[in-house]
């Protein structure tokens, strides 16, 4: 069969309809579909574990809900000894290829087409995160590196802060991409926040 | 309410599942169905501090111990269950 | 028009129009509808609940019991809401309430006259028998007669919005003390939170004469909000009430966006409800004031002195031209001198206490104002209006004075209902004649008249040390600040409960029409509790709650029982503190957003093949792919069970839970989960695996497929997904932390189909081309993880519909170009697309459990599965499984059923009695779990559960529905009616 098959985005409906521009007191937003992601868990020598990763990345395994990255890999805290990957422009066999670098240390699944990822930027999204996830967003708090593990408008979602713009991703299971979109127009609406897409790639 | 997730850090109750008495230790496969019976069913009631399980399950997925105090609802401690006695 | 000339916040240029009860009338800008009423001379605005007696304006806040009003028409009305709490607004529509066929003219003011009937417990006392009559007779009497508004049967045009945030001090009002708390902390760099009920901040400095810092105290509250407002470390909700104190420091708020206006801009939310965490809380909310106990005091032209006050001083309304004033209290006076000042005519002020304050005699003179001190109003008549009333003096003398408007002032109560939310228990002060929270909930203070601390000095002061040591309790340093100087502010009073030799009735809680004489006759029964109290009688149970009336009411019944108010005590409230909207609790969680739903990768494709939905947990599944030829549902269905069994069918199955359990202790922590063997599994091999719960009962079922030495596949059902990720983790986690196991739910990751039927392999290979499937290479129960153009794969040789069937996985990225390539090559085989009927039918055809008969009741014995049971380890449920009750053979097992008569239709849920028996549960011998209309019968089947199963079978029995009249004799047999040999699934 000489043909290809293409990935499908969980949002692209819904990022399809969106105007480009941005204008004032808006939000960009983006799809993440060219990163991988995996679970990588512990099987119990943390250290060792930290040790291969930094060797691996130059990234040193947050001990914590934080986000460590190089600017291409980047390690999330999820849990005591588990971690979610996230690999820039990586290719679907991505996650094989960490699950061999680790073995023996971690236990890898791959987790790319499980989460859908919204990139969010601008002014308003720390409000609007803040009216579905019961996080204190403020930068105090939850900086840059920042991540947590909850729920928006019932929907389990983890979300990390990229950068001082600011920049959030909230990653969900793909399955309800259409019901978080429903939470996330209704309530962009509602704080007078219009949605644009993403110009340009934003810094990672 | 508050859970002061020792992975999460402090969280809306919303994210747990109260999952019970954290007491009842599973018995040793020989025990016998007496010793089962005991572990599946009977549970004491005290008013004060209980240890309790719940179930972090939109936040780190982990089964935590939770020290409360059933009159007054206050939580003196939070930790992983797994490494920790009840 | 009792407007006056100058003074007050209203804005004399922003007129506004308004209909009362289809009366043309108009206010300003600034006005709150119980004021644009009071300024229109409008007296009479409601009607009791009880004896429909004639009710007016008695407060100005949101304790109002009797200014309830329907607001606005349609399907935006909404019944019983305060007039004093109604920001007025343009083209604003309002109607009275409890009245019929007029407020002016009511026929069921007849129950006044009745009203020896009505007394405390009356209901309980009246309506007792026949117990037959309550429904139909009793309760749609007493709910016409009784009821408050009506609520719209329209659904609710406006959304409502969630939010949350944090704080390190939340500060609860925004009076002097609430004002003076928040500058205090927020000074103090701490994060501050600011709710204020009203539109303006202020509190009582809106609504008093009074001074701060040498200028009037409402420059000093706008130069306040002007400070607050520019610091970056404070938010401040205005339209906005906690109604709630919950664990942990967190707190409802509801924040009121757009009632003020006749309708939402579109898209924006109606009202917010707020999450609030603080570390820290100040409750600054305030006292109100206690009505007087005499004959006749709820007359409309009775109202709360205060309420006078604010209505002159911060509305520029008037509500009489002839005020008298009645008080136990200084702050009566106080209200006397803010009236007089606004161009009030005062004819009298009695006071019931030995003397009036100092300065009183003075003020009086010189106001012309005549005074009786040691005096009580006894008596207050007129016929809907007040016109006069009659006081006694100390020595008995009775005088009779005219008056529209009388202003009574008994006490202040302190507002501190969120405090008792999580049980601190309120206590009489003998020194300030009140309740006060002396043990307010952790990390929880009271400040200024909330505490009980009444004068301006004292909440300025109260709020400022609050704030500031709530902020250093916090670790924040407080700069030091100067409190500023303010007016002199009296604050004696006298607590009056009674009053002796009244003619009228005397009212205690006026929206319920609960009188000093139903408290003393549920005394004299045997009522010793103020909680047994409130719910005999009805004091406090109005939507007011008991504000006014509560204390009231309990110090007649420590009267009556020869006790304190500190003795007898109060109760304690319980949220919400005002009512709150049910749609600001849901969100935008309504119609089709009631709950997040979940969509497979294939749902568009499904939907573009006319697929129906079916709602399976949080799951949108195909039902079944509608065709144009199909007639019906069954058509549909049976069309696609029929295309599975002749050729094949394609069919997502993405929904069954997956979870990845790597480790190299991996089958050892299965074998403890499943009843049978999973160490033993051969890498690329699959087994179906039962796991029971502790008790012994069936928890799940599923297959579960090795993948790699230390690396195995789970899938469970796609009702337990949840429940079973949260078993692993509890077994890994808790029961055995010492195996070295990792456990992550992929349900997400893979995008799965059943490609099922006789011709799934030569579909599969057109594919997969490169695969060798062959039953040599690629036997039933095997699994292989290949690349398929580019990008992982796995296929399983694994079956639900008994068919030689296949499942593939690819990430659910690219299921939807899966699905629809396996379509277009199946093409020429006749492919169908089979949605979760069809499944139901082959599955049932086969006798497979699912949903059904996994009903958390039914053992693995029970279900056909005992052999599975392993001896040879230790597995969760094994003890309790064979415990004599769950392995007795009497015990309703799995069978099939098949009527006897093959033309008619079985039903699930029917239950099973023998042939000649009586319709009784001591006849039951089981019932129907599943049915299915089955092509390869050709009559209708059925899975039941039925007590000694297996031994029954060839014996006939009957389908007995009393619900859809069914009763049908049906032949049990074998539940495995197609190729019971299993040939074809290993074809």
């Amino acid at each position: 069969m000489a043909e290809i098959i293409i990935p499908r985005g969980a949002f692209e409906l819904h990022l399809r309809d969106l105007p480009p521009v941005s204008g004032a007191n808006t939000l960009k937003v983006d799809e993440r579909l060219e990163s991988a992601m995996a679970t990588v868990m512990s099987r119990g020598d943390n250290a060792a574990l930290a040790a291969r990763i930094h060797d691996a990345f130059g990234i040193v395994l947050p001990s914590g809900p934080q986000r460590v990255s190089n600017g291409v890999e980047a390690f999330i805290g999820v849990g005591p000894g588990v971690w979610l990957a996230v690999f820039e422009k990586a290719g679907p066999q991505r996650a094989s290829k960490l699950a061999a670098s680790l073995a023996g240390l971690a236990s890898v699944a791959d987790q790319t087409s499980a989460y859908a990822v919204l990139r969010i930027t601008g002014e308003a999204a720390r409000e609007v995160l803040s009216r579905g996830a019961f996080i204190d967003f403020d930068p105090s708090v939850f900086g840059p590196g920042s991540a947590a593990v909850t729920t928006i408008s019932h929907i389990g979602v983890s979300i990390w802060r990229i950068d001082d713009a600011p920049t959030f991703e909230v990653a969900l299971f793909r399955s309800y991409a259409d019901s978080f979109w429903h939470w996330l127009t209704t309530t962009c609406t509602a704080l007078g926040v219009g949605l644009v897409r993403h110009g340009g790639s934003a810094r990672i | 309410m508050r859970i002061p997730c020792p992975y999460c850090g402090e969280r809306d109750g919303a994210e747990f599942t109260y999952c019970g008495d954290a007491s009842p230790v599973r018995p040793a496969a020989d025990a016998g169905e007496a010793a089962f019976v005991d572990y599946v069913y009977m549970r004491s009631n005290p008013a004060g501090e209980i240890s309790e399980h719940w179930y972090h399950g939109q936040g780190c997925r982990n089964w935590l111990i939770v020290k409360r105090n059933t009159r007054t609802h206050v939580i003196s401690a939070a930790m992983l269950a797994k490494g920790s006695a009840p | 028009m009792n407007r006056l000339e100058s003074g007050g916040l209203i804005d004399r240029g922003k007129p506004l129009n308004f209909v009362f009860d289809g009366k043309k009338l108009a206010g300003y800008e600034g006005d709150t509808l119980a004021s644009a009423l009071v300024a229109n001379g409008v007296r009479l605005v409601g009607r009791s609940f009880k004896y429909h007696r004639p009710r007016g304006i008695l407060t100005a806040g949101s304790e109002e019991p009797n200014a309830l009003v329907t607001l606005r028409t349609g399907a935006r009305s909404e019944p019983n809401t305060r007039a004093t709490s109604v920001q007025l607004f343009e083209g604003l529509v309002a109607e009275s309430q409890n009245r019929w066929p007029t407020l002016g003219f009511d026929l069921m003011s007849l129950n006044n006259l009745l009203s020896p009937m009505f007394t405390a417990g009356f209901y309980y006392k009246t309506f007792m028998w026949p117990a037959s009559f309550w429904e139909k007779v009793y309760e749609p009497l007493i709910r016409r007669a009784a009821g408050l508004g009506k609520a719209s049967t329209q659904p609710d045009p406006d959304i409502y919005d969630k939010a949350h945030a944090f704080c390190d001090v939340l500060v609860v009002g925004s009076g002097p003390a609430g004002l003076s708390a928040a500058l205090a902390a927020s000074q103090a760099k701490a994060r501050v939170i600011l709710v204020e009920d009203d539109w303006l901040l202020g509190g009582r400095l809106l609504c008093e004469d009074q001074d701060i810092d040498g200028a009037p105290a409402v420059d000093w509250v706008r130069r306040i909000e002007g400070i607050l407002t520019a610091m970056p470390n404070v938010s401040m909700l205005r339209r906005a009430t906690v109604f709630g104190a919950y664990d942990g420091g967190t707190f409802g708020a509801v924040e009121r966006i757009a009632d003020h206006l006749a309708e939402p801009k579109p898209g924006v939310p109606r009202q917010r409800l707020w999450k609030i965490c603080a570390k820290r809380t100040i409750l600054a909310t305030g006292a109100i004031e206690r009505p007087l106990p005499f004959g006749g005091n709820d007359l409309p032209g009775i109202m709360m002195a205060a309420a006078v006050r604010a209505y002159a001083t911060r509305f520029a309304a008037l509500p009489g031209n002839e005020i008298v004033i009645y008080t136990t209290t200084d702050s009566g006076w106080a209200a006397a001198r803010d009236l007089t000042g606004c161009g009030a005519n005062i004819t009298a002020i009695i006071d019931a206490r030995a003397s009036a304050p100092k300065g009183a005699a003075r003020f009086a003179a010189s106001a012309g104002i005549r005074v009786f001190e040691n005096a009580v109003v006894v008596d207050a008549s007129g016929g809907r209006r007040l016109r006069s009333l009659k006081l006694r003096s100390a020595d008995g003398k009775i005088f009779e004075l005219t008056a529209d408007v009388l202003a009574i002032s008994g006490g202040w109560n302190p507002v501190m209902g969120i405090g008792c939310n999580l049980g601190s228990r309120p206590v009489w002060s003998d020194a300030i004649h009140a309740f006060v929270l002396a043990n307010p909930p952790a990390g929880m203070t009271l400040a200024g008249s909330a505490a009980g601390r009444f004068s301006l000095a004292e909440a300025l002061d109260d709020g400022h040390r609050a704030g500031a040591a709530a902020a250093a309790d916090l670790g924040f340093s407080p700069p030091p600040t100067k409190i500023p100087p303010c007016s002199e502010d009296a604050t004696g009073s006298m607590p009056l409960w009674h009053v002796e030799g009244a003619k009228q009735k005397v009212f205690v809680d006026f929206q319920h029409d609960v009188t000093d004489a139903d408290i003393g006759l549920a005394a004299q029964e045997g009522f010793r509790s103020v909680e047994h109290l409130k719910r005999y009688t009805t004091l406090g149970m109005a939507t007011d709650q008991g504000r006014l009336g509560q204390v009231n009411g309990q110090a007649l019944l420590a009267r009556h029982l020869g006790k304190t108010l500190a003795e007898t005590g109060t109760i304690l409230s319980r949220p919400p503190f005002l009512p709150v909207a049910i749609g600001a609790f849901a969100g935008h969680h309504r119609e089709m957003n009631f709950r997040p739903e979940r969509r497979t990768a294939s749902h568009d494709w499904a939907a573009e093949n006319g697929a129906v939905f079916v709602d399976s947990g949080p799951w949108k599944r195909a039902q079944w792919f509608a065709i144009p030829s199909d007639q019906d549902w069954l058509d549909s269905v049976t069309r696609e069970a029929t295309a599975v069994r002749a050729s094949v069918g394609v069919c997502d199955v993405s929904t069954l839970g997956k979870i990845d359990i790597h480790g190299p202790d991996a089958g050892i922590f299965l074998d403890r989960l499943y009843i049978n063997m999973f160490s033993t599994l051969a890498v690329g091999k699959a087994r179906y695996g039962v796991m029971l719960r502790e008790d012994g009962f069936v928890l799940d079922d599923g297959t579960t497929t090795r993948l790699a030495d230390d690396h195995y596949f789970m899938t469970t059902t796609t009702a337990n997904a949840v429940k079973i990720m949260q078993h692993v983790d509890y077994c890994r986690q808790v029961l055995w932390p010492e195996l070295n196991v990792q456990a992550v739910s992929v349900t997400e990751q893979w995008a799965q189909f059943a490609v099922a039927g006789p011709n799934s392999r030569l579909l599969l290979q057109k594919v997969f081309p490169d695969l060798d499937l062959s039953n040599d290479a690629f036997p039933y129960m095997s699994a292989i993880a290949v690349t398929w153009m580019g990008v992982p794969a796995r296929i399983f040789r694994l079956s639900f519909s008994g068919e030689l069937a296949f499942e593939v996985a690819v990430p659910a990225r690219y299921g939807d170009a899966l699905v629809r390539i396996l379509m277009r090559e199946g093409r020429d085989l006749g492919v169908v697309a089979y949605g979760t009927e069809a499944l139901g039918v082959l599955r049932i055809e086969k006798g497979h459990p699912a949903g059904n008969e996994l009903s958390g009741q039914t053992t693995a014995t029970d279900l056909g599965f005992g052999r599975m049971m392993s001896q040879k380890k230790d597995y969760v449920g094994r003890v309790l499984a064979v415990r004599p009750a769950l392995t007795d053979p009497m015990r309703p097992s799995l069978v099939g059923l098949r009527p006897a008569a093959r033309s008619e239709r079985l039903r699930g849920g029917a239950h099973i009695l023998p042939l000649s028996s009586e319709n009784r549960a001591d006849n039951d011998l089981g019932y129907v779990t599943s049915v299915a209309f089955s092509p390869m019968m050709g009559s209708w089947i059925g899975l039941g559960l039925v007590s000694g199963g297996q031994g029954r079978i060839g014996e006939r029995l009957r389908a007995y529905d009393p619900v859809r009249n069914g009763d049908v004799e049906i032949e049990i047999c074998s539940p495995v009616f197609v190729d019971p040999e299993g040939v074809r699934v290993r074809g």
